[in-house]
This record gives structure tokens, C-alpha cells and sequence, in this order.
């Protein structure tokens, strides 16, 4: 999988560049227009993430360029402007999914993970370990073949945790995922505490084995390392 | 008072004073000069009458004479008792009209045919006081309408003068900061105002600059902000995933994540306020409270589950709201959750909705500080655990946007916020 960063700050990229050869992407980064716009027309790749205020053009120019191209490159947005505009025109224009900074890389990891399966049509929604399998497309989930049933926050968090399995996911971004279609307010953590004790208390009812492990109070991990799906 | 008025009272003032005093003052002058005239008449009668008697020559002639002059009389004196002239008024009676008519009297002694007379010479002031108040009318309305029209013209052309005064004084008061100032208005010709209007002009050109500065300031800094935010909330999510994580450090990482947590939504509630301000909310559509308010009232779930509140919703009927439906939902989950975090356990929200007002109700111990800092930003001398301190000062700017009005009172002990529709 290849994954072109457009990112000015080299931190910035740098980071999400280290995150996501975690998860098995090759990135490659660059650090303005030009060059961006080069690499763009020279290769090919299955994600380009692309920050909006760059230097030498706007981001979304490329998304133009991709599009007139006819090239099935995924686009993610991501924007210091956290306003509805840069959202709805680079939504507008071809992207796939906008996310505003700051965002936690857990999160972006998710929506790519999740733009590169729609992308690729690659059939294999479902995640399968030993008694659990979760149908992310259709976002139901069945234990010992049996449907379990969530709610909305609940099912997001499996979703969220799944997405990321294997990884510390911090209480903060689980926080952010969950309230990300809410309006307004600072929330703080209570609602992680409250749907993690009842996605757990679902899941371990319908005999499920407790693969989601407190991290040291910092965040959460979905482990399944013996046999990854 | 209005200048106008202030200048138009003193010339009044001035006027009337001239005019009360000036038509007596005049009445007498006239008289005055007229009792001159006659007296100067009198006189003259006086020396004619010293050549006409030398031609008489008995006491026959003179009695004559006197019968065919009613204003002169003679009356026979010792040989020798001359006197000087006096002249005096005085009143005769009018056979005709039988009525006492004022004279001027001329008194003097003549010497005619070595015989000494006491002569009086008189002349009616009749006629001459109706001229004396004749003109003394006429001049009195001649002042009039000289006061009075120098007053009329005076007015009209203060108002012309001060037009373009009035003008400058509209402009500022259509002025909103923050909108858009049309620049001035058109040259007067009248130098001073010309002067006024360059300088307000200036002033709020400059004005206008510094606010669109200083708004522009605010959201700059929250986007700059933004991004070194997001390589710090990178880095940490980089070293919450990293190998050998202790649990020391990730008390560390743990602080560190609620700091920035804090950081991103001050910095998001700042953003959202100098929005609000600059009117980057203009997309309205209807919005229907009631659903709004279960909506919110549904991420609230948990939270008022866990503290086990009691909520108690009275609609008497849906309001529809014309606004931007985002503002609207942050406005009203502020005001719930606000309501939801400091309720203390086992307490109750009551949540009342009619087509007047929005009213909702928690019971909590009183504030604590003054409720006149409560929509302020920051108005509290310590940020809550719940909250950088904006979340009302939000609801404030929002509902002064949409027109309505939010206003706190702590009744029995319940704190209680209102919006008016």
C-alpha cells in the first residue's frame, strides 16, 4: 500500500509518516506544492493525504488534479481550518474523508484503513478472531455465530478498536471517535468508561474472550495476536 | 435642549426684552419731541402775537380780537407784575363732548397799550396722541416682525447650517463595529463640518482596521495554534503505541493527552467565538428545539445515567427556530450539559419548552461568584474540570446573533436559564 503525505510540517508528517509503517503502508512525504504535484503525476498510490495550506498552492488543487487525471487515488483531507468551508469544498471536490487538526493518528489510521477497503473493493470487510467476527460494511457483530447486540456508541468503539487492533489507542482519541458528531462541548472521559464497561460487559456475555486490555490507564488495546484476520 | 433651540431662545430672549422695553421708551420720546414741537408752536404764537397786538388800539379791538382766538386769553394785571414764560400741560373741558381733553398752555404776561395782560396761549393734544400711539404702534409692529422674522431665518438657516452636522450624527449611529462603514457623507461646503467629517471618517477607517485586526488576530492564532497542537498530539500518540510502554510514562503521556485536550477546545471555543463575530455563520434553516433538545439530550445518556439525574421534559408545543442549525445545537448543548455537570448527584434537570421561551432548571448549591460574570469569557476566577470558561460566553454570542435573549436566575435552589424566543 502506498500513501503519499502532503504535509508542510515535517513533524507533522514525519509522525503520521512512523504511525502508518506500523500498519504495514509505505509512505513517501513531501513538503509542498510542487513537488507534491510531481510526485502526484509521476506515480500512482492508493491514499494521498493532503493538508490543505501548503506552500506554493492550495492542497486542494490537487485534489482537482487527481480528479481530472481519472485516477482512483484515495484523498484524505486534512486542514488547520477547522471551518465547514475547507470541509464541504474538499468533500465536494473528490475527497474521501476531512479530518481537522489536531487529529490523533489513530483516527486518521481508521479513516484510511477504511478509505482504501472502500477503494479497493476488496471484499474482505469482516474480521474474524477465533468467536468473534465483526462486518464492518454491514456493522454488525457476531459471537459464536450468534448477532450481538450494540448500540450505536458501542458498535463505533468496536469498530474504533478493531481498526486500530494491536495498538494502544489513548482514552483521548476513543473520547474524540465517539463524539465526533456532537456538537459543541468538552466531555471528558466518562463516556469512553461508560460504553467500554458495556461493550465489555456485552461481549464477555455473549462468550467472548476479553481482548480489549486496559493500557495503564492512558488507553485501550484490542489484541489479537495469534492469528490476525 | 437642542443648539438650535439654545440659540434661537437667547435671540428670543433678547428680542422680547428689547421689545417691552423699547415700546414705552419710544412712546415717551415721541410724546417727548411732540410737546417740543407744540411748545415750539406756542412760542412762535407767542412772538406773533407781540406784532399782531401793536395794532390794537382800545380795549374794543382786543375783545375782538380774543373772541376770534379761542386758544388765546388775556387777563388784565397790575401795572408792573411781568413774568416770564412757563409752559405746562393742562386740562380743559370740551363743550361739545363734555369731556376733559389734555392742552399745552403757553403763560405769560403781555403788554399791550401800556396795560399789562396775563396771557395764555393753548393748543389740543388731541390729535397729537393718537399719532403718539399711532407710531408707537407702528413701530412696535415694525420690531415684530423684524424679531420675529430675523428669528424664522435665523432658524432655517441654523437647520441648513447644521444639516450636514445632523448627517455625521445618523452615520455614527447607523455605525456597527464590525460591519462594513460606508465611508462619510458628501462634502458640505461648510468648512468646519468638512473638518468633523474627515476626522470621524479617519477615526473609524482606523477603528474599523484595528477591530478587523484584532478579530482576524484571534482566529489566526487559534489556526496557528492548531498545528504545532497537532505534532505534539502526534508525537504522544506515536509514544502511547510505542514498545516497552511503563506505566510511569504512560501517567506521564495520560496528563499530558488532558492538557492538550484542554488546549484544543479553548482553542476551538476561541475560534468558534471570533466566528460567530465575523458572521461565517450565515447558512439558516429551520430547526426544531424539541428534537434538538432529545438529541442532546441522548449523548447526555451516559452521563445523567451515571449521576443518576432525574430529567423532567414539559413541551407544550415544538418550537421551530429560523438560525444555523450547528450554532443552535452548540448553543443548546451548552446549556444541557452545563446543566448535566453541575447537577449533583441524584438531582433533577427540569427542561420546559413553549412557543415563548426555553427554559432549563437544575438543582445545584448557589453560585458562588456574581451572575453578572457568568457570560462572560472567562468570568470565573477558576476554570472548572468541566470547562475552559467560554461555553456560556458561546451561548451569549450565539443568542445575541439570532436575536433572543438568555438571561440566569437562581430560584429555589435551582439555577435556571432562559431564552426568550
Amino acid at each position: 500500500m502506498k500513501i503519499l503525505i502532503v504535509e508542510d510540517e515535517p513533524e507533522l508528517s514525519g509522525s503520521i509518516a512512523s504511525y502508518l509503517q506500523h500498519e504495514q503502508y509505505r509512505c513517501e512525504t513531501v513538503l509542498d506544492f510542487p513537488e507534491a504535484k510531481n510526485k502526484i503525476i509521476d506515480f500512482q498510490y492508493d491514499c494521498v493525504i493532503v493538508d490543505v495550506g501548503l506552500p506554493g498552492g492550495n492542497g486542494l488543487e490537487l485534489i482537482k488534479l487527481i480528479k481530472s487525471m481519472k485516477r482512483n487515488d484515495g484523498i484524505i483531507v486534512i486542514s488547520a481550518n477547522s471551518g465547514l468551508n475547507d470541509k464541504l469544498m474538499g468533500l465536494n471536490l473528490g475527497a474521501d474523508d476531512y479530518l481537522a487538526k489536531p487529529f490523533h493518528l489513530s483516527e486518521l489510521s481508521a479513516r484510511l484503513n477504511s478509505v482504501i477497503r472502500r477503494r479497493n473493493f476488496q471484499g474482505s470487510s469482516t474480521f474474524n478472531f477465533n468467536e468473534l467476527q465483526v462486518n464492518i460494511d454491514d456493522k454488525t457483530v457476531l459471537v459464536h455465530s450468534k448477532p450481538l447486540s450494540l448500540n450505536k456508541k458501542e458498535l463505533d468503539l468496536l469498530l474504533f478498536l478493531v481498526a486500530n487492533k494491536n495498538r494502544v489507542i489513548s482514552k483521548s482519541a476513543i473520547s474524540e471517535h465517539l463524539s465526533q458528531d456532537e456538537s459543541g462541548y468538552y466531555r471528558g472521559y466518562d463516556v469512553v468508561y461508560a460504553h467500554m464497561k458495556n461493550l465489555k460487559k456485552k461481549l464477555a456475555e455473549a462468550g467472548s474472550k476479553d481482548y480489549i486490555k486496559t493500557i495503564y490507564g492512558v488507553g485501550y488495546k484490542f489484541e489479537c495476536y495469534e492469528a490476525a484476520g | 435642549m437642542k443648539l438650535l433651540d439654545k440659540t434661537v431662545r437667547n435671540l428670543l430672549g433678547y428680542a422680547v426684552v428689547v421689545l417691552l422695553i423699547s415700546i414705552p421708551v419710544f412712546y415717551f420720546i415721541i410724546e417727548e419731541l411732540y410737546y417740543q414741537d407744540v411748545d415750539d408752536a406756542l412760542r412762535l404764537k407767542k412772538k406773533e402775537l407781540i406784532i399782531r397786538t401793536h395794532s390794537l388800539k382800545n380795549e374794543h379791538d382786543m375783545r375782538l380780537w380774543l373772541g376770534m382766538d379761542q386758544e388765546v386769553r388775556m387777563y388784565p394785571l397790575p401795572k408792573g407784575d411781568v413774568s416770564g414764560d412757563t409752559i405746562y400741560p393742562k386740562l380743559y373741558l370740551d363743550t361739545l363732548d363734555k369731556e376733559m381733553e389734555p392742552y399745552r398752555e403757553l403763560r405769560t404776561t403781555l403788554t399791550i397799550n401800556d396795560k399789562t395782560y396775563l396771557t395764555t396761549i393753548r393748543r389740543s393734544l388731541v390729535e397729537s396722541q393718537d399719532l403718539i400711539v399711532g407710531i408707537a404702534e407702528a413701530q412696535a409692529i415694525l420690531l415684530i416682525l423684524l424679531f420675529g422674522g430675523w428669528i424664522i431665518i435665523n432658524r432655517q438657516t441654523s437647520r441648513r447650517i447644521w444639516l450636514p452636522f445632523e448627517r455625521i450624527i445618523e452615520w455614527l449611529k447607523d455605525y456597527e463595529m464590525g460591519k462594513n462603514p460606508q465611508s462619510g457623507i458628501p462634502s458640505s461646503g461648510i468648512s468646519e463640518f468638512d473638518t468633523l467629517n474627515e476626522v470621524v471618517n479617519d477615526l473609524i477607517q482606523k477603528n474599523h482596521g484595528i477591530f478587523t485586526q484584532q478579530k482576524n488576530f484571534i482566529e489566526n492564532a487559534s489556526h496557528e495554534m492548531q498545528t504545532p497542537v497537532a505534532i505534539l498530539q502526534s508525537k504522544l500518540d506515536l509514544l502511547v503505541v510505542s514498545e516497552g510502554l511503563t506505566a510511569e510514562q504512560a501517567r506521564y503521556i495520560q496528563s499530558q493527552y488532558e492538557a492538550i485536550e484542554r488546549l484544543n477546545h479553548l482553542n476551538k471555543s476561541l475560534l468558534l467565538l471570533s466566528q460567530i463575530e465575523n458572521h461565517q455563520f450565515e447558512e439558516t434553516s429551520s430547526v426544531s428545539v424539541e428534537n434538538l433538545t432529545n438529541k442532546i439530550l441522548g449523548h447526555l445518556e451516559e452521563a445523567i445515567h451515571d449521576k443518576q439525574i432525574s430529567v423532567n421534559t414539559v413541551i407544550t408545543v415544538d418550537k421551530i427556530l429560523q438560525g444555523n442549525p450547528m450554532l443552535i445545537e452548540i448553543c443548546l448543548s451548552n446549556l444541557l450539559s452545563n446543566a448535566v455537570n453541575h447537577t449533583p448527584e441524584k438531582g433533577t434537570i427540569e427542561i420546559i419548552l413553549d412557543e415563548n421561551i426555553l427554559r432549563i432548571r437544575n438543582s445545584g448549591q448557589p453560585l458562588g461568584f456574581s451572575e453578572k460574570v457568568l457570560f462572560t469569557r472567562f468570568g470565573k476566577d477558576k476554570a472548572s474540570k468541566h470547562g475552559v470558561g467560554l461555553g456560556l460566553a458561546i451561548v451569549r454570542q450565539i443568542t445575541d446573533l439570532m436575536k433572543l435573549s438568555v438571561d440566569y436566575t437562581y430560584i429555589a435552589d435551582n439555577h435556571q436559564f432562559t431564552i426568550r424566543f
